[in-house]
């Protein structure tokens, strides 16, 4: 276990260090840091923009902008200035809106896996029913919904449910970062959470119910049977138990995902967290905080699926060979 | 349904206990091409300690009726008939009351050893899981247990074994776990589905070796389903040959085995490679394929392949009675037939054999035979 | 991400570990058992594992030839079975009608300001009319088609380039599939939508260009999925017995393995299409797509939000309706296309 543990992580990082590599020359390519500089009105003249670059370290090549950033990054752990004034220092932004996209993905995550497990146990063992069929037809309905038309959608039944109800369904993110107390908390949490564990719950449940049909046809399960263990026994310990290994796999891969999908749920609601930041930075073209966010981002999608290897080799006995 | 089993005359077989009592068991599964009938009336007791060999190609049922027994088949099977375990019917049960059976009265082996283990569990786990399902026993004991069945079924290095996965045994090895759990509880019938099928030849010693304990140990009587008749021989008292769903020919082994009255008997037992046969004789096989049990046409299924066929075989199907001059019963028109000399020699591999005539009448060309005339064959035909 | 991404494919390894033998074989429910000659016109197999139906001669004793043929009748008949996805290619019919047909016949254009000023639904202005007097029928006509243009085009470029790259990473195997492999992992490490974002921005004045971004983006689900056929399909017996036959490298990649893998490459493409819209359509949204003067039906949920808020429902329902419409069909399509290609498929009607 523990050698398969440390080959993973050794594969790991070349992987880190080219996807920070990736990133980088995307943000080059894509975003030029002096854009909204240059299109002041009146445009600045070229000395100015050169003396701009040169504060910025822009006039150097390509790859020693790199190094310069990577080397900044790791021996100082500084993302580097912003062009969004020197007042927004990176580093203290993702520090406080980490917390904010996190716990949105936490209660997403939560809720959507329950669902999904339930719902995908439910339709397998009721393969081909009525149940079966209208759970996935609205599967597929969520899969096909554009994420933030749906989540102005919530936006305007809130306010009339606020309206007829007197209920305090928030439809935008904390002012200011004041969170309140756990009521408040919730009257956040729930429109974004709907919005962003929706598509998580439709792929999850469908793949459960994958998994599930694949166990409960298998050979062992009919085993189960015949040792004469109870329904429930076969059904949980040897069904569910085994149709989780993948799911458990999926859903540690999906988290990263998630977590870059919290841009579009963030904007919509308000919210101060990561994802408004990176938009934030690619309207301003900050290529620093653009680049922070990636960063994170690609070392989260490796760092989870490092994880889900490891999970399943922990779950499933076969892996732990390979 | 409390009815007396009508007795299934079975001759020549000491009177003893009948464990197993099934009758015109009948399984329908619905499809988008009609309803199959895989099983079409299967009758047959088990008595208690004789090995039950069920034969049959793949598609012919046997299988399936096991699953009936047991109450493993999917919720869309249609069964009807009787199954009784000691005057129990089993047919009709709820789920719960089939889990009192299961594995404590009645155990089943499968098929594949590969798949047949839950791969995320240790072998001993599922072994005690076994043990403890119908025992109220410590843990303990049920390992001390399961440490026991391991070595009857010939594990070596059981103490070691009992904490690895499936996934690190050889598949001979499985399936001895696979029989040692069937047994783990003292069953009174133990239900074999094929447990040689999916290995090799020499693994399969082994394997019916660890039956062959498995039933010693437990003196539970067997069914023994295969499609392999070598195997039945080593092991049956009696053997019920299956074709299309329903029992074709069905006694003690030897008067089968030498004595066949059923066309297709002949035919699986002349397809057989035998150590006494000399090389130049080919196997013959039986022509044609199994037909599709969806939409049966009258008559006997086995009629588009039969040597022996006449119109009446393709009007009517032939009820399983007893046989002329054999101990055994037989669903054949023409069983008297094959009474005569020249019974094993019905498929000829001359293609054109005149269907009707005696075996003795078709210009018996067999390609190959040298110039030196074989020596009559067993059964005393003229070559 | 997965706000927009299509099913999560289970096909999509986790890191590098082949989930090869997982309980039952992931595949199975979701692309079905490729591998199997779909030549057997019935397919009611019991759990049991037996065959109930022996049938006559199998049809793979036959000519190669013959055999290919019945394979795409038999998948058209089974997707006319499909009652939902039927529907669905009708009224998807009928949407592109709308968006290519309705601008050459509707008397208004998306441009045209009229005196009707945020009029509601009428039979004048059957979809209402925004605060300039636009009539939004022609908009949503015209962001409808735009979207289609895009979806489709990144759908094509993404299939066809992640389907030709996974194929020769599967072909190849060895050092080569294993760097192509590395790559596409290193692909996976960024979030599309946010690269979708960044590089949107300086694209999105061209549709043509903002599409082969995308496609540049969505490539990868293809690729993995292609690359796991063509390995699997290239282990199966029948390749080694056809190369026993004597057939040459083309007849074996034409005859068995492109066969075997179109089904999934065309399952793909539809789910693709579906992701290329919503993500079109959210990025459009957000401002990092489409630009003005083209319209999409994400842009013009932009302007449709406030215009909700206010009372003015129809800016912001009609365009959504019509992207969930998009999605919608072609994922039933795509779902009815997926059945007929499963050979293994047991549908016993209790």
């Amino acid at each position: 276990m523990l050698a398969f543990t440390i080959r993973r992580i050794l594969v790991s990082i070349p992987i880190l260090i080219l996807s920070t590599f990736l990133v980088f020359l995307l943000v080059a390519w894509g975003a030029d840091p002096l854009g909204d500089f240059k299109s002041k009105n009146p445009p600045p003249s070229a000395s100015e923009v050169a003396a701009r670059e040169h504060a910025l370290g822009l006039d150097h090549g390509l790859l020693v902008q790199y190094w310069n950033w990577i080397r900044n990054l790791v021996v100082h752990g500084n993302f580097g200035p912003s062009v969004q004034g020197a007042a927004f220092d990176i580093n203290a932004e993702l520090g406080r809106r980490v917390w904010v996209t996190f716990r949105l993905v936490i209660c997403a995550i939560i809720i959507a896996l329950i669902l999904a497990v339930i719902v995908g146990v439910i339709t397998a063992v009721k393969q081909y029913s009525v149940t079966d069929y209208v759970a996935t037809l609205i599967g597929f309905f969520f899969l096909s919904l554009p994420v933030f038309w749906f989540a102005i959608l919530l936006k305007i039944w809130a306010t009339d449910i606020n309206n007829a109800t007197g209920t305090n369904i928030k439809t935008l993110g904390p002012p200011g970062g004041e969170w309140g107390g756990i009521g408040s908390w919730a009257g956040y949490l729930v429109l974004p959470t709907i919005t962003l564990a929706l598509v998580s719950y439709a792929t999850w449940a469908r793949f459960q119910r994958a998994s599930m049909l694949d166990v409960l046809n298998s050979d062992y399960m009919r085993l189960a049977r015949a040792k004469g263990l109870t329904p429930r026994r076969v059904m949980v310990r040897h069904g569910l138990r085994t149709a989780l290994i993948p799911m458990t796999t999926q859903v540690t891969l999906d988290v990263a995902a998630i977590m870059g999908g919290t841009v579009i749920t963030e904007q919509i609601f308000q919210w101060q967290g990561l994802g408004t930041m990176f938009l934030n930075g690619i309207r301003t073209q900050d290529t620093n905080a653009v680049l922070a966010w990636l960063l994170i981002a690609a070392a989260l999608v490796i760092v989870f699926n490092l994880i889900a290897d490891i999970l399943y080799a922990v779950l499933d006995p076969r892996i732990r060979l390979a | 349904m409390s009815h007396e089993p009508v007795p299934v005359p079975s001759l020549g077989v000491p009177a003893q206990e009948v464990v197993l009592a099934v009758r015109d068991l009948t399984v329908t599964f619905p499809s988008d091409a009609g309803p199959v009938q895989a099983v079409r009336g299967v009758s047959y007791d088990l008595r208690s300690g004789e090995v039950l060999g069920i034969v049959g190609e793949s598609g012919s049922g046997k299988s399936v009726s096991s699953m009936a027994v047991m109450g493993l088949l999917p919720k869309t099977a249609r069964i009807a008939g009787s199954v009784r375990f000691k005057d129990r019917e089993l047919l009709g049960l709820t789920e719960k009351q089939m889990t009192d059976v299961r594995g404590k009265k009645i155990a089943m082996i499968f098929q594949d050893p590969m798949t047949s283990l839950n791969p995320v569990y240790k072998i001993g786990w599922q072994l005690s899981e076994a043990v403890l399902a119908h025992n109220d026993v410590s843990k303990e004991v049920a390992r001390k247990r399961a440490l026991e069945l391991l070595e009857i079924v010939g594990i070596p290095s059981p103490d070691k074994r009992i904490d690895q996965y499936p996934h690190e045994f050889s598949g001979g090895m499985r399936q001895r776990v696979v029989i040692a759990i069937a047994m783990a509880n003292d069953p009174d019938v133990i239900i074999a589905d094929e447990p040689t099928t999916a290995l090799d030849v020499t693994v399969q010693a082994q394997v019916l070796e660890a039956l062959r304990a498995a039933q010693q140990e437990t003196g539970a009587a067997m069914v023994l389903i295969t499609h392999d008749l070598g195997v039945v021989a080593g092991q049956a008292d009696r053997v019920l040959v299956m074709y299309a769903g329903k029992p074709v020919e069905t006694g003690p082994i030897d008067g089968i085995y030498h004595h066949p009255r059923m066309p297709y008997t002949v035919g699986l037992l002349g397809s057989l490679p035998r150590l006494d046969q000399r090389s130049q004789e080919k196997l013959t096989p039986i022509p044609g394929t199994p037909p599709s049990v969806v939409n049966l046409p009258p008559g006997c299924p086995f009629a588009p392949r039969c040597p022996l066929r006449t119109d009446i075989c393709l009007q009517s199907e032939p009820a399983l009675l007893p046989a002329l001059g054999a101990d055994h019963e037989a669903a054949c028109h023409h069983s008297d037939v094959l009474a005569h000399e020249g019974a094993m020699d019905i498929f000829s591999t001359d293609p054109n054999a005149v269907p009707g005539e005696g075996p003795d009448a078709a210009p018996n060309a067999v390609p190959g035979e040298g110039p030196d005339a074989a020596p009559p064959n067993e059964n005393g035909a003229a070559q | 991400m997965t706000e927009n991404l299509p099913p999560r494919d289970p096909n999509d390894e986790p890191g590098e570990v082949d989930l090869g033998p997982t309980p039952g074989g992931r595949n199975a429910e979701f692309l079905g058992e490729q591998g199997q000659q779909p030549g057997l016109a019935i397919d009611a197999v019991t759990p049991g594992g037996e065959d109930v139906l022996g049938g006559g001669p199998e049809p793979s004793d036959r000519e190669f030839g013959v055999q290919a043929r019945n394979q795409w009748q038999l998948v058209l008949r089974r997707f006319r079975q499909h009652k939902l996805a039927l529907v669905s290619l009708v009224v998807l019919f009928l949407v592109f009608v709308f968006a290519f047909l309705g601008p050459v016949l509707w008397h208004y254009g998306p441009n045209d300001f009229t005196d009707d000023f945020s009029v509601a639904p009428s039979l004048k202005h059957p979809f209402g009319t925004d605060s300039n007097g636009a009539d939004h029928m022609a908009q949503v006509m015209a962001g409808t088609q735009l979207s289609l243009k895009i979806a489709f085009v990144v759908a094509i470029g993404a299939s066809v380039f992640g389907s030709i790259y996974g194929a020769v990473s599967g072909f190849y195997r060895g050092a080569t599939d294993s760097l192509m492999m590395r790559l596409v992992d290193l692909f996976l490490t960024i979030p599309a939508l946010a690269v979708g974002a960044l590089l949107g921005k300086k694209f999105g004045n061209n549709w043509e260009l903002l599409a082969l971004v995308l496609a540049g983006l969505l490539w990868t689900g293809s690729a993995r999925v292609v690359r796991g056929q063509v390995l699997s399909v290239r282990e199966k017996e029948y390749i080694e017995a056809a190369r026993a036959l004597g057939a040459t490298d083309r007849r074996i990649i034409f005859r068995h393995i492109l066969p075997n893998v179109a089904g999934p490459i065309i399952v793909l493409f539809t789910l693709l299409v579906a992701t290329a819209v919503l993500t079109e359509t959210a990025l459009s949204y957000l401002g990092f797509g489409v630009q003005f003067p083209d319209i999409s039906l994400g842009s013009l949920i932009t302007s449709g939000e406030t215009a909700a808020t206010g009372g003015r429902g129809w800016l912001f329902y009609f365009p959504g309706l019509f992207i969930i419409l998009i999605a919608l069909t072609v994922n039933f399509i795509g779902d009815g296309l997926r059945d007929a290609l499963d050979p293994t498929q047991t549908k016993v009607r209790a």
